[in-house]
């Protein structure tokens, strides 16, 4: 075992990551060696002052979560709406059909909120001509889909205008290919 | 609130309850906002895009998987958001990694005989800005937020080997820099 390695499972340790058999090399090595032993002391050292340089500027003030709040609550949330659902996170493990019950209607109600602003949001799209925001959002339909057909199980009742003007984004829109 | 497990804050977060997003955000608005910043440099982009992050994962939670831990995913989307979102202001985004091995480490002063550590958050808060955007991140996420390897390779997408390499340079990095100080200090 040279120091070498030691740097790796002095860092290793840090992290929580070390196996059994390497914390008892480590631990042999270190009974031996002051240069490890004065770096496992400037980690422990860099841990302790981790904290203050990594405030970077955000007071935990309930400022996020009144913008959050506002834009998930109001209809004026439309255009913020459109630029965040335009951007891509993996959904492909989303699959909000297969619990029934109590969680499937949950989902429901959140894919027939989350229909109705896709909807307001292609309107005010048409009306300012953000044709780019709406095709990348649509780059996602088939999982939309998915989640829609489960909305419409759950809920029934009146979403009939949101409903055409997605199908229609679903069905004409022609999609663009990564 | 605040004691609600993970299952039932989604839950109440699905159900439009304020209060569940509320404290959603006050949990995470730290990982959002801290990924956020690493990536596009300026506090108040950051603070923009982790409120669009947030929104968006509120709005997505259909697609999270119970069982599993919100911050990995949270970090997830708002990595995702910031990389697109520093992507489109050209901002440059880093060299991910240098190649090959960290060097070996210099031999080092005792740190025992430290005696002033005040300006040493300062200066590790400078050094950190400086250093590649995937070292910055692999360190707010480990030593800010307390993720794992597996979290932050979820997180970022990269192999779990990148994560530990970034990790390891950034930490020598920031080690030598404070051992520097000491020296120049005396
Ligand atoms: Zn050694």
């Amino acid at each position: 075992m040279t120091c070498r390695d030691v740097e790796i499972l002095l860092q290793l340790a840090a992290d929580g990551e070390i196996t059994d058999e390497e914390r008892f090399t480590l631990n042999a090595h270190l009974d031996d060696c002051v240069a490890c032993r004065r770096k496992e002391a400037w980690l422990e050292l860099l841990d302790e002052q981790f904290p203050a340089a990594l405030s970077s500027g955000l007071e935990q003030s309930g400022e996020l979560a009144d913008a959050v709040v506002e834009a998930l609550g109001t209809p004026r949330s439309v255009r913020t709406l459109a630029s965040v659902e335009s951007s891509s996170v993996s959904r492909s493990t989303a699959k909000p059909a297969r619990k029934k019950g109590l969680f499937s209607r949950v989902v429901a109600s959140l894919w027939s909120r989350r229909k109705r602003k896709l909807a307001k949001a292609k309107r005010a799209q048409e009306r300012e001509g953000w044709i780019d925001a709406s095709v990348s959002a649509l780059q996602r339909t088939p999982t939309s889909l998915e989640g829609f057909r489960a909305a419409r199980q759950g809920v029934s009742s009146a979403v009939s205008g949101p409903m055409r003007a997605l199908k229609w984004v679903a069905g004409v829109w022609p999609r663009r290919g990564r | 609130m605040r004691d609600l497990s993970e299952t039932l804050l989604v839950q109440h977060c699905m159900q439009g309850s304020e209060a569940a997003w509320r404290e959603m955000v006050r949990r995470f608005e730290g990982v959002v906002y801290g990924v956020s910043y690493r990536v596009l440099k300026d506090s108040d982009e950051a603070k923009d895009a982790a409120q669009e992050s947030l929104i968006k994962a509120l709005r997505s939670l259909g697609s999270f998987e119970t069982g599993r831990k919100l911050k990995p995913w949270l970090a997830k989307i708002a990595w995702n958001h910031a990389v697109r979102l520093a992507a489109k202001r050209h901002k440059n985004l880093v060299a991910l990694s240098e190649n090959g091995p960290a060097g070996p480490w210099s031999s080092l002063p005792d740190p025992a005989q430290v005696t002033e550590h005040k300006e040493m958050g300062e200066a590790l808060r400078t050094a950190m800005d400086q250093l590649p955007t995937a070292m910055q991140i692999v360190l707010e996420l480990r030593c800010g937020q307390g993720m794992d390897y597996r979290e932050i390779a979820h997180a970022t997408g990269w192999p779990i080997g990148t994560v530990k390499t970034n990790l390891f340079r950034a930490r020598k990095r920031l080690v030598e820099l404070l051992a520097t100080l000491d020296g120049e200090a005396r």
